[in-house]
C-alpha cells in the first residue's frame, strides 16, 4: 500500500497553525519597544536641558514661562494624533479579514460538494463483474469518467474563485505591510517623545529639589505646574505607544493569519487539481478512453506558475500515476487516495479557521477596550491645542528629531 | 560726471517698470493656467461670433443682393464690433467673499489670483511668504481637481484655503498702514502677519501631502503586493528604519 497513499499531490502534511491572540500591552511595558540609538538619546537629552535652563530663566509669573509650560502640555500632540489615525484602520482590518475568510470558505465548500459527487468510493462498486446490461448501456466506470466531463466548467470556476480569493489576501497582506511600515515610523517618533516625557520628569524633578533651598516659591511652581503637566503627557504617550504597539502586533496575527489561509487555498488548488489529473490517467488505464478535461489541464498550467513548486511537483506525479494505474491491479485505489487528499487539506482548513476566528475576536476585543480607553486622552491633547493653537508645534523644542 | 536729467527719467522710469512687473508676477501655475483659459474662451468666442457674421454676409451677398463697397465696409465694422463686444469681458477677479464658494477644482487657482492682487500691498517678508504659499497652493491644485466636495477633508482645505488665508491677509490690510508696524500686546501687525503666513504656508503644504498619502499608500501597496505574489509569501520585510 505504500507505494499507493504516495498520490497526486506532495506527501508531507499539510499543517496550518493558527496565530496565537495578541495579548494587551501595558503602558509600562509600551516604552523601550523601538530602540533609540544612544546618538538620538544624548541629543533628545540636550534638548530637554536647553529646556529646563530656559524655563527657569522665566519668572514664574511671565506670560513666558507660561507659554513654556504650556509647550510641554501640547508635546508629542502631532506624534499622537498620527498614531491614533493609524488605530482607526487597523481596527477595521481584523474585521474584514474575517469577512475575507467567509468568502474563501464559501468557494471551498463549493469545491468540496462537487469534489464529493465525483467521489469514487462514493460511486457503488465500480469493478463489479461487467454483466449483459453494460455492454447495452456502457460500463458503470464508463458512466462515472462521463461525470467528470460535465463537472469540469464547475471546478474550472471554483479553482479561478479561489486564485481571485488568494490574489486578495495577498493583497490585503502588501496593504499590511505599507500600514506597518508607518506604523514603525509612528513608533519610533512616539518613542522619541516618550524618551523626552521622562528625561523632562526626572530632571524636572531633580531642578526642583535642587531649588528648594535657594528659592522654595519658584521650585512650588515647578512642582506644581511643570512637572504635573510633563507627568500627565508622559502618561498619555505611553498609553498611545501601548495601544499603537497592540495594532501592530494584531496587524501581524492577521498577516499570518493571511499566509495560512493562502497556503491552504494553494493546496485545496493543487490536491484537486492532482486528483483529476489521477481521474485522466486512471480513466484511460481503466477504459482505454481518452477523458479530455480541457479546462483542468489549461488550469493545471495556470496554478502551476503561480504556485511555486506545483508544476515540478506534478510532473514527477504524473509520471508516478502513470507508472501506478499500469501496473497496480486497483487503479481506483489510487484515486481514492488522490480524493482523500482533498478532504484532509479541506479539514485542515476548517480546524485552522476555527481557531484563528477565535484568536482573532480575542484580539479584535482587547485592541478595541485599549482603542477606547485611549481616545480619551487623544481628546485631552485636541481641547489642549486648540486652547493654545499658537504655541507648540514644529518650533517647540520639545518636538521629535525629524528622520 | 553728474546724472543727467535723462539718465535720471530712464532709471526712475526703469525701477516703474520693474515695480510694476513685481506686481503683477503670477505666484503659482495655477492662476496662470486660470488667466489663460479665460483668454482661450473669449477668443474662441470671438472666433465663433466672427463666423457667423462672415456667414451670414455671405449668405446675404449670395441670395439676397451683392454686398459692394458699403456692404463690406458695413461687414468690417461689424466685424470689429463682434470682436470689441465678446473681446473686452475682463477677466473676472476674484474677491474675498467669493473665496469661500468657489468652485473646489478652482479654488487652488482663484485664491493664488486673489492672493497676487494683494501681495504688492504687503510687507516684503510677507511677501515672500506669499510665493511659497502659491507652491504650496500649485501642489495641493491636482489632487482637488478629484476630491469629493462633500468630504471632511475638501471641507477643512475649504476653510483653510478659502476662509483662513484670504481673512488673515484682509484683516491685515483693514489696519490702517501707518499703524501696521506698531507694537500692540508685544507684536507689530507686520509680525503678526508673517508668523500666521508662516503657519499657513505648512498647513497647506501638510494638506496637499496628507491627501497625498492615499495614492502613495496605493502604490506602495501594489508593489509590496507583486513582491509577494512573485517572489514568495515568506519574503519578510524589514521596515526601513529598524536599525
Amino acid at each position: 500500500m505504500s507505494e499507493v497513499t504516495a498520490t497526486a499531490t506532495a506527501t508531507d502534511e499539510l499543517k496550518l497553525t493558527p496565530p496565537d491572540p495578541v495579548p494587551s500591552v501595558s503602558p509600562e511595558k509600551a516604552a523601550g519597544l523601538v530602540p533609540l540609538s544612544t546618538d538620538q538619546k544624548s541629543k533628545l537629552g540636550e534638548r530637554v536641558d536647553g529646556f529646563i535652563d530656559d524655563l527657569v530663566a522665566q519668572d514664574v509669573n511671565s506670560p513666558a514661562f507660561g507659554q513654556k509650560v504650556d509647550q510641554i502640555t501640547n508635546m508629542g500632540r502631532k506624534e499622537m494624533l498620527e498614531a491614533a489615525s493609524h488605530s482607526n484602520r487597523f481596527l477595521d482590518r481584523p474585521i474584514r479579514a474575517m469577512d475575507r475568510d467567509t468568502d474563501i470558505g464559501q468557494n471551498l465548500i463549493e469545491l468540496r460538494t462537487t469534489v464529493e459527487r465525483l467521489d469514487p468510493s462514493a460511486n457503488g462498486k465500480l469493478l463489479s463483474k461487467r454483466g449483459f446490461l453494460d455492454k447495452i448501456f456502457g460500463g458503470k466506470v464508463s458512466n462515472y469518467f462521463a461525470q467528470y466531463r460535465s463537472a469540469q466548467t464547475h471546478i474550472g470556476g471554483i479553482l479561478t474563485a479561489l486564485a481571485n480569493g488568494k490574489d486578495e489576501l495577498l493583497m490585503d497582506n502588501a496593504a499590511i505591510d505599507v500600514e506597518r511600515r508607518k506604523m514603525w515610523e509612528s513608533m519610533g517618533k512616539l518613542e522619541q517623545m516618550v524618551h523626552i516625557a521622562q528625561t523632562l520628569d526626572e530632571k524636572l524633578e531633580a531642578k526642583a529639589n535642587e531649588l528648594d533651598g535657594i528659592d522654595p516659591a519658584k521650585a512650588k511652581v515647578l512642582r506644581e505646574n511643570a512637572l504635573f503637566y510633563a507627568r500627565q503627557r508622559s502618561q498619555d504617550l505611553l498609553t498611545q505607544m501601548a495601544v499603537t504597539v497592540q495594532g501592530y502586533l494584531a496587524l501581524d496575527l492577521v498577516k499570518k493569519n493571511n499566509v495560512e489561509l493562502v497556503k491552504g487555498v494553494d493546496r485545496a488548488s493543487t490536491t484537486t487539481v492532482g486528483a483529476l489529473k489521477t481521474a485522466i490517467t486512471v480513466a484511460q488505464a481503466m477504459t482505454n478512453q481518452k477523458l479530455v478535461l480541457e479546462q483542468i489541464t489549461a488550469l493545471n498550467t495556470t496554478t502551476a506558475n503561480i504556485i511555486d513548486g506545483t508544476s515540478k511537483m506534478l510532473k514527477d506525479n504524473t509520471a508516478r500515476i502513470h507508472e501506478q494505474a499500469a501496473s497496480s491491479t486497483i487503479p481506483m485505489e489510487t484515486l481514492q487516495r488522490a480524493f482523500q487528499n482533498i478532504y484532509d487539506t479541506m479539514d485542515a482548513i476548517d480546524t485552522f479557521k476555527l481557531k484563528a476566528l477565535d484568536s482573532m475576536k480575542t484580539t479584535v476585543n482587547t485592541l478595541e477596550g485599549e482603542v477606547a480607553k485611549s481616545k480619551g486622552y487623544i481628546a485631552r491633547a485636541e481641547g489642549a491645542a486648540q486652547a493654545q493653537a499658537s504655541v507648540g508645534g514644529a518650533d517647540s523644542p520639545l518636538a521629535a528629531l525629524e528622520g | 560726471m553728474s546724472m543727467s536729467e535723462v539718465d535720471k527719467i530712464r532709471l526712475s522710469a526703469a525701477s516703474a517698470i520693474e515695480r510694476s512687473r513685481e506686481r503683477r508676477r503670477p505666484i503659482g501655475t495655477k492662476s496662470v493656467a486660470l488667466r489663460r483659459q479665460h483668454l482661450y474662451k473669449k477668443l474662441g468666442r470671438v472666433l465663433i461670433a466672427s463666423g457667423v457674421v462672415l456667414l451670414g454676409a455671405a449668405v446675404f451677398g449670395a441670395l439676397i443682393q451683392p454686398l459692394g463697397f458699403t456692404g463690406l465696409l458695413a461687414l468690417f465694422i461689424l466685424l470689429i464690433g463682434v470682436a470689441v463686444l465678446f473681446g473686452r469681458s475682463p477677466f473676472p477677479e476674484p474677491r474675498q467673499a467669493d473665496l469661500p464658494r468657489t468652485d473646489l477644482k478652482q479654488l487652488a487657482g482663484r485664491t493664488e489670483i486673489w492672493l497676487e492682487a494683494q501681495r504688492p500691498a504687503l510687507p516684503a517678508p510677507a511677501r515672500q511668504l506669499v510665493d511659497g504659499i502659491g507652491v504650496q497652493l500649485d501642489l495641493l491644485a491636482p489632487q482637488l481637481q478629484t476630491l469629493d466636495a462633500s468630504s471632511p477633508a475638501a471641507a477643512n482645505i475649504r476653510k483653510l484655503v478659502g476662509e483662513d488665508l484670504p481673512e488673515l491677509v484682509a484683516g491685515y490690510q483693514r489696519i490702517p498702514a501707518g499703524l501696521r508696524g506698531e507694537a500692540h500686546a508685544g507684536r507689530t501687525p507686520d509680525e503678526t502677519l508673517v508668523g500666521g503666513l508662516k503657519m499657513l504656508e505648512g498647513e497647506i503644504g501638510n494638506a496637499a501631502r496628507s491627501l497625498a498619502a492615499g495614492e502613495l499608500d496605493k502604490l506602495a501597496t501594489r508593489e509590496r503586493y507583486l513582491q509577494l505574489k512573485y517572489q514568495g509569501i515568506d519574503g519578510e520585510d524589514t521596515p526601513a528604519g529598524q536599525t
